[in-house]
């Protein structure tokens, strides 16, 4: 018996990284757990980036625009799927904020798998505020199916649209400077994140709040303050002080010739 | 129950196609495989769906009169002219119409969406030199004059024989961008891992409530 689950199982190719996922899967859930139960106090930086969502969005719905949210080109079926999860936990909280509105907020793609996924977070989000029935199909859309076409088909959306906040959050590349420049256009507050460094670049120079690197994936901890999610961040700030440990040791290390080539 | 079984089946699968790369040849590798197979035909046919959600979005603007909406009726136009064309050479050529330079499909992606591609990329150096002209009118902090000094060093740098500026040019792309780029990409692997552990353990799950 034991021997026929060893083999379903296989053989262990690289036991490392199974063994660095089993202590990041254990903080978060560890952390996130003392989280819920008011044992552990996450500490959070300031990110004005998340700090201007609210008010992004109450501007947004007191003069009567609309909000609109892009997850990019990104899938949930490949490498990035990261990050679409990290713009759709956006999506959840902006969406449930803006339902109030007399407008439909707006949720954008350029990739057909990620579609049904922002329609039904859209949908769960009217349901939540008990509005399901203003809940418009149509509020979810495919532009494009890559990234350059799909900010050109956002330029076109502000003025036709009546969009007044504008939240760009995906695998953006330097091609985001395009929709950016015609929210800027039109006067509207923007925000931008990407985890492309080009994205990243672009976006400093031409929206007024950008999510840097990892600040994109802990959304949800900022926006929704949930404890599993607090959780989630406590792990990324042990994680990102581990590598930098690392890289100090490292750079020791090699100086003193104690590190092989 | 509306809430258990979904997550419990992303759970699971995330587990084994997760386990799938870091045990070879037993059956979760066999069961990775399959699994993936299956996210690669609903991946397909998501396309089909995303085709009916353009044609919905522009056939209500159009009904709405919305601002623009004769766009919205060349779009429903070009959609149905390239799906017909593309149904109908695809029959004839076997599958093989987008890659004969003589097919009709071949022209449409080549003349008219790489075309436009093009056309929209090459107006992204405008953006981003209006958007680094801009900058100082917004926020002129010392981080803007940073970033845009390096912008400068970073486009006259090309230019050959300017000596020091090429030296400096040459130390920034070499060390503090190489350095910040690593830092920032780190930072986004770290961010990655984290939320697939949050999606893998159940704490985040954008398919349920």
């Amino acid at each position: 018996m034991l021997e026929q689950i060893i083999n379903g199982v296989g053989a262990l190719s690289d036991p490392i990284p199974l063994a660095v996922l089993g202590v990041v899967v254990v903080l978060t859930v560890v952390l996130g757990e003392l989280a819920r139960r008011d044992i552990l106090t996450i500490p959070q930086r300031r990110l004005s980036a998340y700090e201007a969502v609210t008010s992004q969005i109450g501007r947004a719905v007191e003069s009567g625009g609309r909000v609109h949210t892009s997850t990019g080109p990104n899938s949930i079926v490949n490498e990035d799927t990261g990050t679409t999860v990290a713009a759709l936990a956006i999506l959840d909280v902006v969406t449930t904020d803006a339902t109030i509105s007399d407008q439909q907020p707006i949720a954008t793609t350029a990739d057909a798998t990620a579609l049904p996924i922002i329609s039904d977070t859209l949908y769960r989000a009217y349901t939540r505020s008990g509005a399901s029935g203003k809940y418009d199909t149509t509020s979810a859309r495919l532009i494009a199916f890559d990234s350059t076409t799909l900010v050109g088909g956002l330029t076109v959306m502000v003025p036709d649209d009546d969009l007044q906040a504008n939240l760009l959050v995906g695998s953006f590349g330097s091609e985001v400077a395009l929709a950016a420049e015609a929210g800027q256009r039109h006067g509207i507050s923007q925000t931008i994140g990407s985890d492309r460094v080009e994205g990243q670049a672009a976006a400093y120079a031409s929206a007024e709040h950008i999510l840097i690197g990892e600040e994109l994936f802990v959304s949800r901890a900022y926006l929704d303050e949930a404890p599993a999610a607090q959780g989630g961040l406590a792990t990324q700030d042990i994680l990102r002080w581990g590598v930098i440990a690392a890289i100090l040791v490292g750079s020791v290390l090699a100086s003193l010739g104690l590190l092989g080539q | 129950m509306k809430r258990i079984l979904p997550t419990a089946i992303a759970i699971a699968v995330g587990i084994i196609v997760l386990m799938g790369y870091f045990f070879e040849g037993g059956t979760i590798t066999a069961l990775r495989v399959v699994l993936t197979g299956w996210a690669a035909t609903l991946a397909g046919l998501a396309v089909l769906l995303g085709i009916i959600n353009v044609l919905l979005v522009n056939a209500r603007r159009l009904d709405q009169r919305a601002k623009g909406s004769l766009y919205n009726l060349l779009t429903i136009a070009a959609v149905a002219v390239t799906l017909v064309i593309g149904l109908i050479e695809g029959r004839l050529l076997d599958g093989t119409a987008l890659y004969r330079s003589s097919s009709a499909t071949n022209l449409l992606f080549n003349g008219v969406i790489v075309a436009s591609q093009a056309a929209l990329a090459s107006l992204v150096m405008f953006a981003l030199v209006f958007a680094a002209i801009r900058i100082l009118d917004r926020t002129a902090t010392r981080w803007t004059y940073l970033f845009v000094g390096a912008v400068v060093i970073g486009l006259i740098g090309w230019i050959p024989l300017l000596g020091v500026v090429n030296t400096a040019y040459e130390w920034l792309v070499a060390v503090p961008v190489t350095g910040g780029v690593r830092g920032i990409l780190i930072g986004v692997a770290l961010g990655t891992i984290v939320i697939g552990v949050r999606v893998l353990t159940g704490s985040e799950r954008p398919y349920t409530e």
